[in-house]
């Protein structure tokens, strides 16, 4: 018992102690903040490292990583007074740096922080039970535009919004028949974006066998697995396009798994249409020499880590869903008045959907490729190419 | 354990008190190392831009706090997410009483939810005070014997429960996929993958709320115990909170106070003396498991009929998988689940205020419960930290080895 009590004591004792560490290490954090990129400049300049320098490297490096954020909230701070409108986002299951529409909608909303001025915030959502606390927390609280990301949020989304009518929301890839005056859909047209990439598919497949691995089978993954179908048969009618869904969008595994098995079939283009599950897909067929093809954003700085990753010059494209322009878009609506439940469409016409350039692969996207591409993009803008998809 | 062993002489109730304290010593000082550890890691996360390290420390635990207790909304919230973690947790306890590790719990959880909300929507017209239990009886006895199948093929085959119940966790959730993704529950009318609404009388009626809008629930009128239109009554905590509790007390009776009780106990502790004491070991591997899915087939009923009020596809993600930490915690003793569901339960709801406050990942709530978890199976490591002398006859035997 006495050790007991001793073992408390010294507990509390050190509480202080790492205070005080804590004290001193986030003066020199604040200092830091605003001298990092002249610190690092004096480095790069002279060679030598400073005293001041080798005592504290980790901390120079994390300053460094955080201060662009850091900075940005302080321009922020400084142009708020143009709206203050508050804006928070609710992911799907993931993160606001998992690579996938999680983060490309929180991008959106830091343009809108640096442009507009408004304050930012956010919570991730664990599991699909936390959608309806997580958006209640903000609407019961300061937020005056709410922004939910992800079709499974549908239900959650319209009952918050509707108990507080006072408050703006938008949510990502999900259109109501009939939404509360309050609630906005930001829907893409992924077949186009497929229909594209399937273009590409078809012209790069030399084995002309070509797969892709889906998500969870929910109208926006469907949509790209038919979309790419077609784009790729209008191309070549001869074309076998294997197809797999997989009901997860968190499970690498199972993606990677699937995409070998397509691999086996003798598919030589792989497009990975389902988040974490299909970048799996991608990064394991990349790394056996299959060319590959990401979704949703540019995989080419997510999942290939900007090329620094195996396989980042078997990434021929990826089909984009510009979520943050969509975010930036609603929240620029909420601010100029202009704000209805009509539902946005991302299309190629409005640049909603697009695909992504080559990169390191772009000796394989010949300039025809690209042209033969960019027509079939002109084509759906115009209406002139219909990708059948309903 | 120590609080159940039988003391010769009449205990005392300063006996009681004392084997009491000893019991929850363990568990409460892993759950403050874990918070200190989570303090370390927060301090040396924090985003820059948020005040200093100290204060992001303590905005971070108070905002989760302020998050899971902070209000009458919170704390239903808590509640709420609480009670599926008592029943799957009791669920778990039952079968380590028997010396089997049920990590199906996720999978029994699925076809008990499965089960209720198929009778929850299609039948129609009966009055609630029947309905609502026949919906709730469906999920049990799926989920049980769901649950009683891997438990008679450990008896009488060998295969052990630890495979086979996760094998069978897989088979529930495709099952559940094909049913409500693109099999015949599937409400055709919804976009989203998920059955429809259940009947209005096969709810488990919230306790204090406003009438819910019946454009919102498929037409349905979902009327709480008490109607208010007051938003800060808008809770969401329903009657399986009670549910929960009173399975509680049932398993405690049960395993404390009758036949069945000791012999699941007895089958546990040792088996080849069970049998040569003449008791069934098939008889009680198959009833314990069938009770445990029963039990965690009751936390997926709840949440269908309670909460959600239909199911979807992607319905839980790791009830059944964190209630076996919480048996854990609460050192396999059925009174003791409550308060380690509401910890749990009060870490997953003040997760979301504590991130955005301090922009702290909530990963980082995932990472203090898995500290509390290690902590509280490796105990030697908290009896080191604190310096507590292990007492005669405390160490715990939750689940047996491989083979026999």
């Amino acid at each position: 018992m006495r050790k007991l009590l001793t073992g408390m004591l010294m507990l509390v004792l050190l509480l202080p102690i790492l205070a005080a560490c804590g004290a001193s290490g986030t003066g020199g954090d604040t200092t830091g903040t605003t001298g990092s990129s002249a610190a690092g400049a004096s480095t790069a300049a002279s060679g030598l490292p400073t005293p001041a320098e080798t005592e504290a490297p980790s901390t120079a490096a994390s300053t460094a990583a955080s201060s662009p954020a850091a900075a940005a909230s302080g321009s922020a701070a400084t142009s708020a007074s143009g709206s203050g409108l508050r804006v928070a986002l609710v992911t799907d299951v993931g993160k606001v740096n998992d690579g996938t529409f999680n983060q490309f909608a929180y991008e959106g909303l830091q343009r809108a922080e640096r442009e507009l001025g408004v304050t930012i915030n956010y919570v991730e959502s664990q599991q699909p039970t936390d959608f309806e606390t997580n958006l209640e927390r903000f609407a019961a609280g300061d937020a005056d535009i709410i922004i939910g990301v992800g079709f499974l949020m549908g239900d959650a989304m319209q009952k918050v919004a509707t108990a507080h009518p006072d408050k703006k929301f938008a949510i990502v890839d999900f259109a109501y028949d009939a939404a509360p005056p309050n609630l906005k859909g930001l829907v893409f047209a992924e077949d186009q974006a497929a229909y594209m990439v399937g273009t590409m598919a078809a012209l790069v497949s030399q084995s002309n066998t070509i797969g892709v691995v889906g998500g969870v089978q929910i109208p926006p993954v469907e949509k790209f697995v038919k979309g790419y179908e077609a784009g790729a048969k209008a191309q070549n009618p001869d074309i076998r396009v294997l197809s797999v869904y997989i009901p997860s969008f968190t499970d690498p595994a199972a993606g990677a798994e699937a995409a070998r098995s397509q691999i086996a079939e003798g598919a030589d283009v792989i497009f990975g249409a389902g988040g974490p599950t299909g970048s799996g897909g991608i990064e394991v067929a990349a790394r056996e020499g299959k060319f590959v093809i990401g979704v949703d954003q540019d995989e080419y700085a997510t999942t290939f880590k900007g090329g620094s990753a195996e396989g980042a010059d078997k990434l021929i494209t990826s089909a984009l869903k510009r979520v943050d322009n969509a975010v930036f878009t609603a929240v620029q609506d909420a601010i100029n008045g202009n704000f209805t439940n009509e539902v946005y469409v991302g299309t190629a016409e409005n640049g909603g959907v697009d695909y992504a350039p080559a990169h390191d692969a772009d000796e394989v996207v010949t300039a025809e490729i690209k042209a033969k591409v960019d027509e079939v993009k002109q084509g759906l803008a115009n209406g002139t190419i219909k990708t059948g998809v309903e | 354990m120590a609080v159940q062993v039988d003391v010769p002489l009449a205990p005392t109730r300063r006996h009681r008190a004392a084997a009491l304290f000893r019991a929850a010593l363990v568990p409460a000082l892993a759950i403050l190392t874990a918070l200190v550890i989570g303090a370390i890691i927060i301090w040396f996360s924090a985003p820059s831009n948020r005040g200093t390290r100290l204060e992001v420390v303590v905005a971070a635990y108070r905002g989760l706090f302020a998050g899971a207790f902070g209000s009458r909304v919170a704390i239903a919230n808590t509640l709420v997410e609480a009670t599926p973690y008592i029943l799957a947790g009791l669920a778990v306890t039952v079968a380590f009483k028997c010396g089997l590790f049920n990590i199906g719990a996720e999978g029994q959880l699925f076809m008990g939810a499965l089960a209720s909300t198929t009778v929850g929507f299609t039948i129609t017209g009966l009055p609630a005070i029947i309905h609502l239990p026949l919906a709730l009886i469906a999920g049990a006895v799926a989920a049980g014997l769901w649950g009683a199948i891997p438990g008679y093929l450990r008896a009488r085959t060998g295969a052990h429960e630890v495979i086979t119940t996760i094998m069978f966790n897989f088979i529930a959730f495709r099952l559940v996929d094909y049913f409500i993704v693109s099999g015949p529950l599937r409400d055709r009318r919804a976009s989203l993958p998920r059955t429809p609404f259940i009947q209005a009388n096969a709810q488990l009626p919230r306790f204090v709320g406003p009438l819910e809008p019946a454009n919102l629930t498929g037409g349905q009128e979902y009327r709480p115990l008490i109607v208010t239109t007051d938003p800060g009554w808008n809770i969401r905590l329903h009657l399986g909170f009670l549910i929960a509790l009173l399975a509680v007390w049932i398993i405690w009776w049960l395993l404390n106070r009758t036949t069945t009780g000791f012999e699941i106990r007895t089958v546990g502790a040792n088996p080849e003396a069970a049998r040569y004491a003449g008791m069934s070991i098939t008889k009680n591997f198959v009833l314990t498991m069938a009770l445990s899915g029963a039990l965690a087939g009751l936390a997926g009923a709840g949440q269908a009929l309670g909460l959600e009020r239909n199911m979807k596809s992607l319905f839980s993600s790791g009830y059944g998988f964190d209630s076996i930490a919480i048996a854990l915690l609460a050192r396999s003793n059925p009174i003791a689940i409550i308060p380690a569901a509401i910890f749990w339960g009060a870490l997953n709801t003040g997760k979301g205020e504590m991130q955005a406050l301090t922009g702290i990942s909530s990963d980082l709530i995932r990472i203090i419960q898995a500290l509390v978890i290690m902590f509280v199976a490796a105990d030697q490591i908290v009896r080191w930290i604190f310096r507590i002398r292990q007492a005669h006859g405390e160490q715990m035997v939750f689940s047996r080895g491989w083979g026999k």
